[in-house]
């Protein structure tokens, strides 16, 4: 776009105009200031200055703050506790509860990390190895806060039943938090458990509050699921691989195992699972559902353990039960759960018939595959090889006992 | 050519680089000189206490380097950058520098408002461009050295800056 020359003569004049007035404007400005003035900024400079220091201090406050409740509540999220009670696991036999085992196998940490999980009865090692000598889960449900507070009692009136003889009874206490991925060494309390003063929730976790030596302490248990885990809850010092554990499938299932080695009896939450032990020839295998949405069965299928998937099962179910199946030789065997939108919960439990014996061995194995068609399933609620012997109820009285 | 440019040609042909015993007079010099230019640059782009801050700011850091100064083949054009990192502070509470910013009454700029508005509403660059040459009778390479940009640069922005002055002075007229 051209300009006539006259209006640009006039727009020149004017900016000459504009140009003088602003340049004696900057000039009377600058003469107004002292050369140290000068040197170290304008007062409007420094005020600006301050005010801009102000505000990034209180920014970075804020933004403190801020990442501290973050933090903070990821924290509390993240809360897993392991309980661990050094000695006691020693002679799993004698007591009903040995320990608890918190493996957040989803994100199981860095194998090479040693997490000692149960001071002197479990740890993982620099070389990627679980020992378990001997633990159980302790739920977070009401249960599970009556069996824990049910425990501690135990321990607290009786600690000569429960005390090894060679290493003090609860002589250490550690709690362990998950943060993150990890396991890590949350406290850990040394002396005798006096009492149990209190149990409560706290950040979703189970806190209990005892006497340590005559001092208060409080402990903080926080979900124990194990996730997506191969354990293998065999008898003591059995062991299993950080390695297997993280190359199992990820889908978003959980199970909960408990333990009571005096009873022999195991509490698996499947869901829709699989899962295979090792039994004796004579053993008894009771199945008995404790959870199944009302109006729903649920199949429960035995099968000799990788045996073909033409080959008929050697037992089904329907929960919820009872069941009770005679287990014809020495082998392996898979149970498996039948498809459902919903989890349910039974418990397994191998006893010679007649008695009350101590689990040999159960692996649950999250990756076998249910290959029996449900379809060709009989449901009948007891099958073959039923024998009367202690009923779960009386399996899980005497496995506190 | 323009009084400014024949008296910083006649500064430069007189005054040797400075040297390190005579720093604070080789410093007074280039500020008797070539800040002048940058305090006008300065004073068109920012406004005059704005710009009277960033000038002092710059200056103070032109002290503190000035044997890193001392070695540039455009040390002007240097200390406009300079500058512009100066005035991120002042941008970050004024949003945006409003030209002519915080003009006291008694400097009397209100004598052509019509034009200050105008000018106001350049951008940047234009209006520097404009003020300058049109101004302050700036060649464009006395205007891209201090810039520290090219003489085309100018030129468009000279351009550009005067056709759009033309139009907002022709709309409020209207």
């Amino acid at each position: 776009m051209s300009t006539p020359p006259d209006s640009l003569d006039s727009l020149e004049a004017r900016l000459a105009r504009v140009a003088q007035s602003l340049d004696g404007a900057a000039e009377q400005y600058a003469h107004k200031r002292s050369p140290s003035t000068v040197a170290a900024g304008s007062p409007r400079a420094t005020r600006i200055r301050r005010m801009t220091g102000i505000a990034s201090i209180a920014g970075i406050a804020a933004a403190v703050l801020l990442v501290g409740s973050i933090v903070r509540d990821q924290r509390r999220k993240d809360d897993a506790g392991v309980v661990a009670m050094s000695g006691v696991g020693a002679n799993p036999s004698t007591f009903p509860f040995v320990g608890q085992l918190t493996i957040p196998v989803e994100n199981h940490g860095t194998p090479s990390q040693m997490y000692t999980f149960i001071d002197g009865t479990a740890k993982v090692d620099a070389t990627e190895r679980i020992t378990i000598e001997s633990a159980i889960d302790v739920d977070i449900d009401q249960d599970g806060i009556q069996e824990l507070a049910l425990l501690m009692q135990r321990w607290a009136d009786t600690p000569e039943q429960a005390a090894p003889s060679d290493a003090p009874y609860g002589s250490t206490v550690a709690i362990y938090k998950r943060v993150g991925s990890s396991l890590k060494l949350h406290t850990s309390m040394e002396g005798s458990v006096d009492r149990i003063d209190g149990l409560g929730t706290r950040s979703g976790g189970l806190v209990i509050a005892r006497q340590v030596e005559g001092k208060p302490t409080v402990a903080a248990i926080s979900e124990s699921i194990i996730r997506d885990a191969v354990l293998d809850w065999a008898a003591p010092n059995r062991t299993l691989t950080v390695s297997e554990l993280s190359t199992l499938d990820k889908s978003p299932r959980e199970i909960r195992f408990r333990l009571r080695t005096t009873s022999g009896l195991i509490i698996a939450d499947l869901g829709k699972r699989a899962g295979w032990f090792r039994a004796e020839a004579g053993q008894m295998l009771h199945i008995d559902a404790t959870s199944v949405p009302t109006g729903t069965t649920r199949t429960v299928t035995i099968r000799r353990r990788g045996a073909p998937a033409e080959d008929a099962p050697l037992a089904t179910a329907a929960l919820p039960g009872p069941m009770q199946f005679s287990l014809p030789t020495d082998d392996e065997y898979e149970v498996l759960v039948g498809e459902g939108d919903s989890r349910v919960t039974f418990e397994l439990a191998i006893d010679q018939p007649g008695t009350v014996s101590t689990v040999t061995t159960a692996l649950y194995a999250p990756t076998v595959p249910a290959s029996v068609p449900l379809a060709e399933i009989p449901t009948p609620s007891i099958v073959s090889g039923a024998s009367t012997i202690s009923s779960p109820d009386s399996l899980a009285d005497s496995s506190v006992g | 050519m323009s009084a400014d440019s024949e008296a910083l040609r006649a500064t430069r042909s007189r005054i040797p680089r400075p040297a390190t015993n005579s720093r604070a007079a080789a410093f007074t010099e280039f500020v008797a000189s070539e800040g002048i230019r940058l305090r006008k640059v300065l004073t068109a782009r920012y406004g005059v206490e704005t710009g009277g801050d960033i000038y002092a700011e710059t200056l103070a850091w032109a002290w503190q380097n000035w044997d890193k100064l001392d070695d540039m083949t455009n040390p002007v054009g240097y200390l406009y950058r300079v500058a512009q990192s100066s005035a991120r502070p002042h941008r970050r509470w004024m949003k945006r520098n409003a030209f002519p910013a915080n003009i006291p009454e008694r400097w009397h700029l209100d004598e052509d408002p019509s034009l200050f508005d105008s000018l106001r509403s350049l951008p940047d660059g234009q209006r520097v461009a404009v003020l300058m040459v049109h101004g302050h009778k700036w060649t464009y390479s006395e205007v891209a050295e201090v810039l520290d940009c090219s003489v085309a640069a100018v030129t468009n922005h000279v351009h550009r800056g005067l056709a759009a002055l033309r139009q907002l002075l022709e709309a409020e007229e209207l």
